[in-house]
């Protein structure tokens, strides 16, 4: 009976909005997937789910894919962890190079990733034909010693930057504590360290293994022969589109419960464990010197190195000349990038026009929800918060699959039109504008608002005068941050396109597919351009801490 | 214009009770203080008068208006946040004229009246700055400045001196006096510094648990506690265990026996017989020497010499409770330690309240 007629009702039924928003853009598509995949798939009535268990290649797929993403969790772990404790705790020649590392991933979108391996050492790779010139024979790349190194350097700064993090928090005196009670060095490292370090290398661990999952690009360029489970997703999608929609449906629910399982199996071990972040003073970095050094400063090279080849390759195949699929390396050319910017420029304006709408839209969506799930809790706000994380779990082919199924038809009919490829953008970034968004309004006192309310300014006028100000350089960061991923977006947007809506990545996936590397390249220094020229801005000019928003 | 009137006012959390059917009326342009401990409920009520927490049952009223069901931005008020609530990202002048600016007062007037309440507060010259530049003391005069330069209709401020350090305390809580007789703004002040309560108020209302406890003068709140509360928690008393054997009304005097001894005090309300409190102060304990033959027998078992009083703890012979006597005077330090002493307790400063 409590008597709340003023402004707790806007943001009421604003909050109404939201959640109903959410329901049809994600409920709604996430229910009709699953929901599908016990109709019939076969002429004999059989659902999805008893041919998945009845046909060998299907289950094969699921095997492969929980392999590749155990193997690579592992690979990323091996890798990610000792250069995270490394930088943490020493100083040495060449340490600045390491900082560049997150940048590497974000600017190299995977599908160019992919490419670029390829490139280098695919039957017609740079690589493979030189040694091979020598006489000296290289095995095939494609298949799982392809899928596993390429995904392993795409992904291990995921690993790293969170154990990076988790180690500069950690208090070093903690450590010396273990020691002085008589335990040594190494003991005390592993008995203190590890029940700090863990949950943040096991909710990385967890990212990277949901990311391998569903990843798409690297899995159809370089699969090959391996079966997985994103591969003949769209497969099935894109060869039975319309009639048999079941296996789809079924197959991406396969997906769905992987990562659930995945999900479900980390807060099981983090809930058995007494584990805890204790911020405190990280440690100084030790200087070390001499041979150690150099092999530490050679080791973190290389792997930077490797990290970089997909930008370097990139840029040389941009210029140089090719025919058909055989590229001339050493003859330079300027051709490509001349064609894809002047003859055949679709692609690129697309790009910027979806990704632009949607990082716009994103933007304004999570700043208005996040204000709600911050400073407007009501009995609506909890499924709010959970709908916006909900996408995290879901790979992109399956929320373009949910989105395809969805809105084929009907009252919403969104097929072939642009707006279902800025929804699958909006949908795919939502949960990292909502995270952003509201640990920067965490920080803002209540107080603020109320004040300008006390002065008479209207809550929604308040909020616009003296809170929004406060959040615009976190807002730009985010939105720098949701641009580059949004732009490089693939596997959703691949399976919502129709023809005439290429956007950057699909184009240069359709011409890696042909073949085509050089004119793939030339996009590819397009987008990776457009990708870097806002961080670029963006830091420099606005001084904006870009990757602390991450 | 006009006072405040708030009529059994009920308001929860989440569906916790925080202030039950509270009723208190507070006259055109007074200082009240709502004093009480932490966690009674003081924030709340504050803000519910200003419209950030909707009310369960009861009405509000300022003056002859019911606001009860206006929203926090109608309401013409100025508030002074605890954590000054300063936009940080605004000047010093921009903070205050805001409420003008949302007022849609005209540039000149804006300008004139912004830099006379910041010179009244001893800002100017300070301007430009944002509030990252400023002392803390500064920041609490800057809110001041922002609440009363839109010459509001009530002035609520929560804890507005609880961070400055003691000297600044005395001379923001002067300033705040000041602004607020000569513009005769009815202000509701929070506080739990006692003193602070009994030095700027009209009127101040006791909060226990969500209710008013007691309402009144700080003459009357000091010297007529309706409670053992009450008096314990404005400037400390000695409460001790008694009983009577008549009923007692309402400011009669009364037989207790106490200590061994009887004793006659005054009743603060209706009491029936049987067991009470009794309350003195302890600056109004007399303490006598054993031969003048009146009082109650007893020893100083410490003493502590403060320069301008000395405090003594005394003991009953009869083994009965500890008495704090505060002494002031030409011969205050006087008695020593272990010396036997007469406690006298003066009927008209000695209080009876129910148990
Ligand atoms: N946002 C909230 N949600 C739930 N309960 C609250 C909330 N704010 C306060 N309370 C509860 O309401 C009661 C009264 O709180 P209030 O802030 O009014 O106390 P107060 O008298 O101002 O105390 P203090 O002197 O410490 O500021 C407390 O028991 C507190 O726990
Ligand atoms: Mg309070």
């Amino acid at each position: 009976m409590s008597r709340r007629p003023f402004e707790g009702g806007i943001w009421f039924w604003l909050s109404l909005a939201a959640l109903v928003a959410l329901c049809v853009i994600i409920l709604y598509p996430l229910i009709n997937v699953l929901a599908s995949s016990f109709g019939a798939a076969r002429a004999d009535g059989r659902s999805g789910w008893q041919v998945l268990f009845a046909e060998p290649k299907y289950l094969r797929a699921v095997g492969n894919t929980v392999l590749l993403g155990l193997v690579v969790t592992l690979t990323t772990i091996l890798i990610g962890v000792p250069l995270a404790y490394v930088t943490a705790r020493f100083r040495f020649p060449g340490k600045a190079l390491i900082a560049i590392l997150p940048l590497t991933t974000l600017i190299v979108p995977e599908v160019i990733a992919a490419q670029t391996w390829l490139m280098m050492l695919g039957n017609n790779g740079l690589i493979t034909r030189t040694l091979g010139g020598w006489g000296i024979p290289i095995p095939s790349f494609y298949g799982w010693s392809g899928l596993i190194i390429v995904m392993t350097f795409i992904y291990y700064t995921y690993i790293y930057m969170g154990t990076l993090a988790a180690i500069r928090g950690f208090d070093h005196q903690l450590e010396q504590a273990a020691q002085s009670l008589g335990a040594s060095p190494g003991r005390a490292r592993l008995d203190v360290m590890l029940p700090v370090v863990l949950p943040a290398v096991l909710a990385s661990a967890l990212l990277v293994f949901t990311l391998v999952v569903g990843n798409f690009a690297v899995a159809t360029i370089l699969g090959h022969k391996v079966e997985l489970l994103s591969v003949i997703t769209y497969q099935t999608f894109v060869s039975e589109i319309g009639n048999d929609p079941v296996m789809q449906s079924t197959l991406a629910s396969v997906s769905i419960g992987i990562v659930a399982l995945a999900l479900f199996l980390q807060r099981f071990i983090l809930s058995r464990g007494r584990y805890e972040i204790t911020l405190g003073r990280g440690a100084k970095a030790a200087d070390i010197r001499g041979a150690p050094a150099l092999a530490l400063a050679g080791a973190a090279t290389v792997v930077v190195l490797i990290s970089l080849l997909p930008l370097a390759s990139v840029i040389a195949g941009a210029f140089t000349r090719a025919r058909g699929p055989v590229m001339r390396w050493g003859e330079w050319t300027t051709a490509n990038v001349e064609r894809v910017l002047i003859n055949a420029p679709d692609p690129i304006i697309n790009t910027l026009i979806y990704a632009g709408v949607a990082t716009a839209l994103s933007l304004i969506f999570s700043t208005g929800v996040s204000y709600m799930l911050v400073k407007k809790r009501n009995i609506l706000t909890p499924a709010i918060d959970y709908l916006a994380a909900l996408p995290l779990a879901l790979s992109g082919t399956v929320i373009g699959i949910g989105l395809v199924m969805s809105f084929n038809q009907g009252w919403l009919s969104l097929t072939g039109t642009a707006a279902i490829i800025v929804l699958a953008y909006l949908i795919r970034r939502l949960p990292f504008g909502v995270r952003n968004a509201s640990s920067t309004l965490y920080n803002i006192p209540n107080s603020i608002e109320e004040a300008s309310i006390s002065l008479g300014v209207p809550p929604l006028r308040s909020f616009v005068a003296v809170v929004l100000p406060l959040m615009v350089p976190a807002i730009a960061a985010a939105g720098v941050l949701v641009w580059t991923t949004t732009v490089a977006e693939l596997s959703a947007s691949i399976v919502v396109y129709s023809g005439g809506r290429e956007t950057l990545p699909i184009q240069i996936f359709r011409l890696i597919d042909s073949g085509l590397m050089a004119q793939a390249s030339a996009y590819g220094l397009v987008l990776v351009s457009i990708i870097l020229v806002p961080i670029i801005i963006a830091t420099t000019l606005f001084r904006l801490d870009v990757f602390g928003a991450k | 214009m006009g006072g405040i009137s708030i009529g059994g006012v009920s308001v929860s959390y989440a569906g916790n009770r925080i202030i039950e059917k509270l009723s208190l009326t507070i006259k055109d342009g007074a200082f009240f203080t709502l004093l009480g401990p932490s966690g009674c409920g003081k924030t709340t009520l504050l803000r519910t008068l200003a419209g950030f927490l909707p009310v369960d049952a009861g009405e509000i009223l300022f003056g002859n208006t019911d606001v009860t069901l206006w929203p926090a931005h109608k309401r013409d008020i100025g508030m002074v946040f605890q954590d000054y609530a300063l936009f940080p990202d605004k000047t010093v002048f921009d903070n205050v004229a805001y409420g003008l600016r949302a007022r849609k007062r005209d540039e000149t007037t804006i300008r004139a009246r912004t830099g006379e309440y910041l010179e009244r507060v001893g800002l100017s010259g300070f301007e430009s700055r944002r509030p990252a530049e400023l002392s803390g003391g500064q920041r609490q005069r800057v809110a001041l400045a922002r609440a009363l330069v839109i010459a509001p209709q009530v002035l609520l401020m929560d804890e507005p001196l609880s961070n400055l350090d003691a000297k600044l305390r005395v001379q923001v809580r002067e300033t705040i006096r000041d602004l607020q007789k000569e513009a005769a703004i009815t202000t509701v002040f929070v506080t739990h510094d006692q003193e602070e309560a009994l030095a700027l108020s009209d009127a101040i209302g006791l909060m226990r648990a969500g209710r008013v406890e007691q309402m009144g003068t700080p003459v009357e709140i000091y010297s007529m506690p309706v409670s053992a509360y009450v008096a314990d928690f404005v400037g400390a008393a000695n409460v001790i265990a008694a009983t009577t054997q008549v009923y007692a009304s309402k400011g009669a005097d009364v037989e207790v026996q106490m200590a061994g001894a009887r004793i006659v005090a005054r009743s603060v309300t209706d009491i029936p017989a049987g067991p009470v409190k009794v309350l003195a102060r302890q600056e109004d304990v007399q303490l006598y020497a054993p031969e003048t033959g009146s009082g109650i027998p007893g020893t100083v078992f410490r003493r502590q010499y403060l320069g301008s009083r000395t405090h003594y703890k005394v003991r009953f012979e009869s083994d009965g409770p500890v008495l704090s006597v505060e002494r002031t005077g030409l011969d205050h330090g006087s008695i020593q330690e272990g010396a036997a002493v007469r406690v006298v307790l003066d009927k008209a400063r000695t209080l009876v309240v129910p148990r």
